[in-house]
């Protein structure tokens, strides 16, 4: 049996960071991760990561007070303002770390970490590495996670907790390249898994981004909070939805409509390109509904009047992909651009040191809910996120690991996860059903899409739950092609399929309890902010016959609604 | 065969080395769609006619380097691929060559990260940060790190090398890509060692541009390569002028 004082599930940001933390602390640490850690989502993110640093001139008067004011009002008060605190003021901190650490941050003349506007911020915050800052910062730590000596298992999948009586002991993986189920016995386990953009049919999530941290903590009984604010980006490449960065729009860039217009004057006329994601995404989604669109549903992000200089260094990436994937170079031609499912705001409850209520569980990243973007994430405080609680989250586990006195002998939990895991795996390796995993899955992506995107409403949300319930019953007659082991891609597919239901199901339930408008969760039938009802966190937990839903309360201390 | 007009005709390396005693083609044809990739080709493959084809992938935008493979002969990122710009409608793809096939276009990168590992992939300043800041850098001193930093390693110059061919080649191109990233690197205080241990594939290299040709995201190897042996000539020279 493979066994570490702490384990990291997930090799992304956070999941690094987390790693790199407990192994500061001494504990003996590794890092399972579905893919080379290098391949993780992380790197695709393009924008950058904010600290108040004050660096560029304009900045100068930069605080973390006005970096947590500014989170805090973006997420429409959802946010648990003592974590945004503690976000805003660590910023800093773990910024200069990294670059410590050797991380090509782009530049300002005097040499300082260079630092550009971005959507929902009242200054120039973001810094940036070109436009590979996820690229810069992964590829950085993970170089420091090998200085630090830990250890990675390459293409090994966690498909289950060892969880007894609340507490957790190990997990089962799958190592992908052979097919065996692998037992792990660790003392503490950080979840760090990203987000789950493949529940929908468009997002600009990697193909790896199922939500199997979530689904992992959920099914061993953690609660998972706010998973009915799911950020959709406003500018995503129509077709394939590759991510077009926030950069652009920072740089200058503007939307148009079918007719020309910039249609922003309409929808904040102050803020106009650079208003909050939602309020832009909802204004595109308005706007192609309305039937200003061009044909095939997108609008138009209009950079030809920049001329080439930002292509030089600050949006090179963005020419490269958008002539790649549509073939328009963007100095030239305006770039097609539609709304597409980007983050998810909700995740595994966790406190301020990455704890949940499960024994022995911590988390981090996307997967996570701390709660510090609350109804909607500023663009550069995702990256900024997996750092700060990637780091807390590490920490506390190799304490809580070191700390840990078992009342059972956690060998004996995990070979019982063992054994009845493998039930579970062989009755779908076994299974002969007339139902085809890629069928279920694009139902379930078309009905996120459809029924649980930008903007929902009552009735929908009900089909899209009854939807859902006969996707979770089909399921039980799915088939699986009789293949080999090695490197079976269906079997895992189907595997996080079904956890894939699972979730879909909760952020269902929870977007159709919210009886509200706020940040990201847009109610056609409830198009106001509800303080007095709502003004709480949705828990979910896993009953003995479903879901169960109830309000949290949110931390305003800092800042209550209605005060500015 | 030839393609139709409106067919893709595709070709798939299909080897389970544990159980097939050799490599074979796998044929399929499929509807010809302008902004389709190479990567969603596959996917329709995997998802329409058979699910047991195994590949990497995973950002879907050609930064991760997970599907590096070989298209119609060269190395290529398969998401960041549109078919369209292949000038055929008969497409080939197979693995990275050089390197243990696992199953079909999935292949044992083992060799490449651990070369990777080797060139200690990380900033080892003189001296401490200074002040809890961050080290200052002129815009200038960080180009001169140049496309170094935009390598994405997704192991093509190593499969390309002719070099890594003869299994003399410890390191590769990507791993002296490396660490000329960190050579050049104005924050950097390791330099004489970061020679002394690229030393090992330094020399080795017999300058035939593979790497440079192969790479998917316009890195030029075989320049950092260079620039490194005229680093590690000048500091010979300057020991050697130093003792007489």
């Amino acid at each position: 049996m493979i066994r570490h004082r702490v384990l990291v599930v997930g090799g992304g940001l956070a999941g690094l960071r987390a790693a790199i933390a407990a192994r500061e602390q001494g504990a003996n640490t590794a890092v399972l991760c579905r893919l080379h850690p290098l391949r993780s989502a992380s790197v695709a993110a393009q924008g950058g990561i904010n600290a108040a640093l004050g660096n560029a001139p304009e900045g100068g008067a930069d605080t973390p007070e006005k970096h947590a004011l500014d989170t805090i009002r973006a997420s429409a008060y959802l946010a648990d303002q003592g974590a945004v605190a503690l976000l805003a003021a660590e910023a800093p901190a773990r910024v200069f770390e990294a670059e410590n650490w050797g991380c090509p941050f782009s530049r300002t003349p005097e040499g300082r970490i260079a630092q550009r506007p971005f959507g929902g911020a009242g200054l120039p915050r973001t810094c940036y590495a070109a436009d590979r800052t996820g690229q810069a910062l992964v590829h950085t730590l993970h170089g420091v996670a090998l200085r630090h000596g830990v250890r990675f298992y390459e293409e090994f999948v966690a498909i289950s907790l060892a969880e007894e009586d609340g507490a957790v002991f190990g997990l089962v993986a799958v190592n992908l390249a052979t097919g065996d189920l692998v037992p792990v016995q660790c003392e503490a386990i950080v979840l760090a898994t990203g987000g789950a953009g493949r529940l929908y049919a468009r997002s600009t999530n990697g193909v790896l981004n199922t939500g199997s941290g979530m689904v992992l903590a959920y099914q061993a009984g953690a609660p998972l909070k706010d998973m009915e604010f799911v950020q959709f980006h406003p500018t995503s490449l129509a077709g394939g939805n590759v991510l077009v960065s926030e950069a652009a729009r920072g740089e200058g860039g503007q939307l148009k409509n079918a007719c020309g217009e910039r249609f922003m004057a309409r929808y904040a006329p102050q803020d106009m390109e650079l208003a909050p994601r939602d309020v832009t995404a909802r204004a595109i989604q308005s706007e192609i509904e309305a039937g200003r669109g061009f044909p095939g549903g997108h609008v138009h992000l209009d950079l030809t009047h920049l001329g080439e200089e930002p292509y030089r260094d600050r949006l090179k990436g963005v020419r490269e992909v958008v002539r790649a994937f549509v073939g328009v170079d963007p100095a030239v031609e305006p770039i097609p651009v539609q709304p597409a499912q980007h983050y998810m705001m909700g995740g595994i409850g966790t406190d301020e040191h990455g704890a949940t209520p499960l024994g022995g569980v911590f988390a981090a990243g996307e997967c996570a809910c701390v709660s510090v973007h609350g109804a909607n994430r500023l663009g550069g405080n995702s990256l900024l996120e997996t750092l700060v609680f990637g780091r807390r989250a590490g920490a506390s586990a190799a304490v809580a690991a070191r700390d840990r006195r078992p009342r059972r002998v956690p060998a004996a939990v995990v070979s019982e996860a063992l054994r009845r895991t493998r039930q579970e795996w062989m009755a779908l390796v076994r299974a002969n059903g007339p139902e085809s995993p890629v069928r279920l899955r694009r139902t379930l992506q078309a009905t996120m899409t459809e029924k649980i995107g930008i903007c929902r409403d009552g009735p929908g949300l009900n089909e899209a739950a009854a939807t859902l319930a006969s996707l979770q019953e089909r399921f039980r007659r799915i088939g699986i092609t009789r293949g080999s082991r090695c490197y079976n891609l269906e079997l895992l597919g189907a595997w996080e399929l079904r956890g894939m239901l699972v979730l879909a199901e909760v952020i269902a339930l929870a977007a159709l309890r919210r009886q509200e408008t706020r940040g990201a969760h847009c109610r056609r039938d409830h198009p106001r902010r509800d303080d007095r009802r709502w003004l709480v966190h949705t828990g979910v937990q896993r009953g003995l016959d479903g879901p169960l839903l109830s309000s949290l309360p949110v931390d305003v201390s800092l800042r209550p609604p209605g005060t500015d | 065969m030839e393609a139709c007009e409106n067919t893709i005709r595709l070709e798939i390396y299909r080897w389970e080395p544990r159980r097939e005693p050799r490599p074979r083609f796998q044929f399929f044809h499929r509807p010809w769609q302008s902004r389709l990739t190479v990567l969603g080709l596959l996917q329709e493959v995997y998802e329409e006619h058979d699910s047991s084809l195994a590949f990497r992938s995973s950002c879907r935008e050609g930064i991760c380097g997970a599907c590096a493979m070989l298209v119609n002969g060269r190395y290529r990122l398969a998401c960041a691929t549109p078919v369209a710009d292949l000038g055929t409608k008969c497409i080939t793809v197979a693995p990275l060559p050089r390197l243990r096939v696992i199953k079909d276009l999935v292949v044992d990168l083992e060799p490449f990260w651990r070369a990777h590992e080797a060139v200690r992939p990380y900033l080892t300043p003189p001296s401490g940060p200074p002040g809890g800041r961050e080290f200052l850098q002129s815009p200038r001193d960080r180009e001169r790190m140049g496309q170094a930093i935009a390598c994405i390693l997704c192991g093509s110059c190593f499969s390309a090398c002719p070099t890594h061919w003869t299994g003399k080649h410890d390191l590769g191109p990507a791993a002296l890509t490396r660490t000329f990233r960190f050579y050049a690197d104005s924050r950097d205080g390791d330099g004489a060692a970061r020679l002394a241990r690229a030393d090992r594939g330094l020399w080795r290299c017999r300058y035939a541009l593979n790497c440079t040709d192969a790479c998917p995201r316009n890195v030029n190897p075989a320049h950092h390569i260079r620039e490194l042996r005229r680093q590690a000539v000048r500091s010979w020279l300057g020991r050697v002028t130093r003792r007489t």
